[in-house]
């Protein structure tokens, strides 16, 4: 564990608030008091090809470094990271305008919807003086229904970012994808918010639910949080892996993957036919070549019965075992070995098979990108999700359309995004990299020509003459 | 102006729609004395007469009263209203669509020719002919990609009721001039034997690149457009359009609103009707069959330097389709099509590309074809094979007890969708509350075996159906395509609830008298 950790625990027992319930009103006043100095809001500049958009969502203090957690959907997993700038974190104060602090962003953890930033070390406050991080400690606590429970939230940024309590009860446990504690009574703080039960203790975090707001600079109804509060949180046993193995500054977290997908949960008749009776099983639907699944000699329309040995995680739903599957398989390490237990077909015997996790193929937001303002064009490395996606080999040269600028010469010549250019002026493309250099030396050489390019879209090539304004 | 509104189907109001936008017909003048207003009438018709005999070797004679008057005189007769219920596929079943048209007969024998999107697929069709007599037909054939349907009147109920009509004169559209006059005469928004005026707009319109579709259908590709001022509205399609010789030279098809109209030129129609009358028997319907070498045409225009060729030479091959003919031959993307069979094929402007089109499509099926191309800067010499071009939309059928509608795959809408081939239906629409919808299939689901059975075709689909409602399979099992995906899927069918659904059994009480009164 890490010092930081350590030292952390150790300054929440001293914080430790009494026990009892937290409805009574002073235990309640309390508890905001504790808590809300650990609440701020995380703002960033997302500085993407056509223009710049300010982001500010709730953040809650989780280390003594300044180590500061948002919900996933702040730090939207489609924005690539680099056009994420500029984060502070805003820090609320009763007595003048929130102080913004310098922040790093730190990363993003898809196994646990969380997103990460660390306030920069150095003169942190105006007087110059180290800034007192408070820390709130998530801990897994069993949760019962009729439980009491508490949440402490930020108010928009035209309500100052002051903290808010919200008083609520456990209603019901749900078991869906990623599993969920639902609440009656006055419902749960903005989402970014930490939930607590009577005694005080972190005990879940309200995250992404539908038909709920995320940023706290929305202009268009800034206290839709308020006057529709969530009404789910997420227990904290499912997102403690983030506080253990956290994200890291400057690499991309290394997650599994099995190289299986569109899995599909079976229906109890489906079950039935295959001779499984009620047990929960998912049929993997396609499996992707030079992955450990292929190797391992997984195919298509076969199910999976037994993870490790154990039967696979019930949902409230079929359709939510192909994610808990998914879930579970993304919290183990790259390398680390699975065995499922296999049905071929139905009624025959079953059968283990053994893989060893990959690591993920990059994804969209990590890929090298370039504008062309001129046309209105941008271009980003190919990854494996546009293959699988255009049903072309996944070692498929080119470049794939991540901007096409409204009224811009690129969507004159109808350019579509994810459109994957294969050729440029007659040669093929082979990386971003070759792209932009022959581009630039094209544009050089011939300043007011037209650049023709020959695209894939939807399994077919379009021949696309890009005129330059003139 | 967005290609959009241009698009719009000028057909087809539905019947429902009719008695809420029809405006009142009550209130027509009455004449002052019927003598002298019959008098006025021959008058005036004898003028029209002389106008119309005058002026008979004028290329484009004026649309002055008197000619207006003798045109419509000359065509009246032979335009009808059709009130069509057209059969389509909604929530798993097949269901009719009520519509009203127009339509333009063109022989002694009662053809009627009209639009697709009016007759076509139609089951039931009745004719309002000009003297208002009111006659059953029947569709002959239909072409989805011209946008054509030939319908028979019957003929027994016109000799039985001693019912007259007459013929209209088919002209030719390709003399057309763009600023001449021309007259539409259909049923628009249900009100029959409508007269308007207006002039050609232009007589090569095209939409390239944008497709056109009616009902998920291709249609518009191998011909360009009549456009024209005249004004449509719905209920005017596959109404004539006719010169001030009174001679028809399009079928109004499309209205756009603001005066952009657009009709089918007459000389696009006529190998349809020929091809149409040709292939129809008693048991099958007349339909055009054409070839494809599955690629793309794109216009020259602007790339000729690039390309190093000389203006107005060839034609850009701007797509090639997965294991079609061309394909097979070896054309790529990108090469340039410089003659067909020894033909030079030039496409330098979008206009041009219908009819390259059409010169492929017109090549005898399964014929091998000679094509010259240019890649970079190498000649080749090519041989392809033609094969039928087929549609994106394959027969469709319902299955009721399982409640599903579905459709063939066709080579077409597997390329479209990149399916990895042209086996198996797909699922189109579904009935809630059974089986198919309850077991949560989707629309667009490609099911491909039925109880481990492969399903190659919708034939083959149908025979696993009906076998399996014979032997009423409590459970039926699919295996499914959906995304990228294999899926199973378990049908549970309750054989006792869905003949429950039908007409109710005769049950005698049998039971104490108290049953009876029971509740369901």
């Amino acid at each position: 564990m890490k010092p930081s950790l350590l030292l952390l625990i150790g300054l929440l027992t001293l914080l430790s608030p009494a026990a009892g319930a937290a409805t009574d009103s002073t235990q309640a006043q309390k508890l905001y008091e504790q808590v809300t100095p650990s609440l701020v809001a995380v703002q960033y500049t997302w500085e993407h090809e056509l223009g710049r958009q300010e982001v500010i969502g709730a953040g809650v203090v989780v280390g003594e470094d300044g180590t500061v957690i948002l919900p996933l959907a702040v730090a939207n997993p489609g924005i690539p990271d680099e056009q994420m700038k500029d984060f502070k974190i805003i820090v609320p104060r009763e007595d003048a305008d929130p102080d913004e602090i310098d922040a790093t962003f730190i990363g993003r953890d898809d196994r646990t919807n969380l997103a990460f930033v660390r306030a920069k070390p150095g003169k942190s406050s105006p007087a110059g003086e180290t800034r007192k991080w408070k820390p709130i400690k998530f801990e897994d606590v069993s949760l019962q229904v009729g439980d009491p429970v508490v949440s402490v939230g930020v108010l928009p940024k035209m309500a100052g970012y002051k903290s808010y309590l919200m008083l609520a009860n456990v209603a019901a446990m749900l078991r869906g994808e990623v599993p969920q504690v639902m609440v009656s009574g006055g419902g749960l703080g903005v989402i970014g918010s930490p939930v607590f039960n009577s005694a005080g203790k972190a005990v879940g975090y309200v995250n992404l639910q539908t038909a709920q707001q995320i940023l706290l600079n929305d202009r268009n109804n800034p206290l839709a949080a308020v006057n529709n509060p969530p009404k789910f949180f997420v227990p904290a046993r499912d997102f403690l892996q983030s506080f253990e193995d956290p994200p890291v500054a400057g690499q991309s977290m290394k997650l599994p993957w099995m190289g299986v997908v569109q899995l599909t949960g079976l229906r109890k008749e489906v079950a039935e036919f295959y001779g499984l009776g009620n047990q929960p099983a998912v049929q993997i639907g396609d499996v992707i070549k030079n992955t450990p699944a292929e190797k391992a000699g997984l195919k298509a329309g076969w199910i999976i019965v037994k993870m490790n040995g154990q039967p696979l995680e019930r949902g409230d739903e079929p359709e939510e075992l192909p994610q808990i599957l998914r879930r579970k398989v993304l919290r183990m390490k790259v390398g680390s070995q699975v065995t499922f237990q296999i049905l071929e077909e139905p009624n025959k015997p079953l059968k283990d098979v053994t893989l060893t996790l990959d690591e993920q193929p990059k994804r969209p937001n990590l890929a090298q990108r370039w504008y062309d303002d001129r046309l209105g064009l941008g271009v980003r490395e190919i990854v494996f999700s546009d293959t699988y996606r255009a049903k072309l080999p996944a070692d498929q040269k080119g470049v794939v359309v991540s901007v096409v600028k409204p009224s811009s010469s690129a969507e004159t010549a109808r350019v579509k995004m994810n459109d994957i250019v294969t050729q440029m002026n007659g040669k093929p493309v082979e990386d971003l990299e070759q792209f932009k250099t022959d581009f630039q030396q094209f544009r050089k050489e011939k300043p007011r020509e037209a650049v023709i390019l020959e695209v894939t879209r939807e399994g077919n090539t379009q021949v696309i003459r890009i005129e330059p304004p003139q | 102006m967005s290609g959009q509104m241009l698009h719009g189907l000028a057909t087809l109001i539905v019947a429902v729609s009719l008695a809420g936008t029809a405006p009142p017909l009550e209130g027509k003048p009455q004449p002052t004395s019927q003598s002298s207003a019959k008098s006025a009438k021959k008058a005036a018709r004898r003028a029209a007469k002389s106008a119309a005999s005058a002026d008979s070797s004028q290329p484009f004679p004026d649309a002055s009263p008197e000619r207006v008057v003798s045109v419509t005189e000359k065509v009246f007769p032979a335009v009808v209203r059709l009130d069509v219920a057209q059969e389509i596929y909604s929530e798993g079943k097949r269901n009719l669509r009520r519509g009203i048209g127009s339509g333009v007969i063109i022989d002694d024998d009662g053809r009627i020719l009209t639009n697709y999107h009016v007759a076509g697929r139609a089951a039931e069709i009745y004719a309002t002919l000009a003297n208002k007599e009111r006659v059953p037909a029947k569709l002959i054939g239909d072409d989805h990609w011209t946008d054509l349907a030939v319908v028979q009147l019957d003929m027994e109920t016109v000799k039985r009721k001693n019912i007259t009509f007459t013929h209209a004169e088919l002209g030719e559209s390709r003399h057309l001039i763009i600023g001449e006059h021309v007259m539409a005469i259909g049923t628009p928004f249900g009100l029959a034997r409508t007269v308007t005026l207006g002039h050609v707009s232009n007589n090569e319109r095209t939409f390239y690149p944008d497709r056109m579709r009616i009902d998920e259908q291709e249609t518009g590709d191998f011909a360009n457009w009549i456009q024209m001022d005249t004004p449509i509205n719905p209920g005017n399609s596959g109404g004539p359009l006719v010169d001030m010789h009174g001679k028809v030279v399009g079928i109004n098809t499309r209205g756009g609103g603001q005066n952009l109209n657009f009709a089918i030129p007459i000389d696009t129609a006529k190998p349809v009707i020929d091809g149409i009358l040709r292939s129809a028997s008693a048991e099958k319907k007349g339909r055009i069959d054409r070839s494809d070498l599955g690629m793309d045409l794109k216009p020259m225009q602007d790339l000729e330097t690039f390309y190093g060729i000389d203006i107005n030479k060839g034609v850009l091959i701007n797509s090639v389709d997965r294991g079609s003919p061309a394909a097979k031959a070896g054309v790529k993307a990108q090469d340039i099509l410089l003659e067909l069979n020894g033909n030079p094929v030039n496409v330098r402007f979008p206009e041009e590309v219908a009819p390259a089109k059409k010169a492929i499509a017109d090549l005898p099926i399964g014929s091998e074809v000679h094509m010259s191309l240019r890649r970079g800067h190498d000649i080749l010499q090519l041989t392809a094979k033609t094969q039928k071009l087929e549609g994106a939309v394959g027969e469709e059928k319902e299955m009721k007890v399982w409640g599903l509608s579905v459709r063939d795959v066709t080579r077409r809408y597997a390329n479209e969708q990149q399916l990895d081939d042209d086996l198996g239906v797909v699922v189109t629409t579904l009935s809630n509350g059974y089986p198919a919808a309850k077991a949560e299939l989707r629309s667009g689901d490609v099911i491909r075996a039925v109880n481990l059975k492969p399903v190659t075709d919708i034939d083959e689909f149908i025979k696993l159906y009906e076998e399996s409602v014979k032997r009423k399979d409590p459970r039926v099992f699919l295996q499914v395509r959906r995304d990228r995906g294999q899926q199973s899927v378990i049908l549970k069918v309750n054989y006792e609830q869905e003949a429950a659904e039908g007409p109710p059994a005769k049950s005698p009480v049998k039971g104490p008298a108290t049953r009876a009164s029971a509740k369901p």
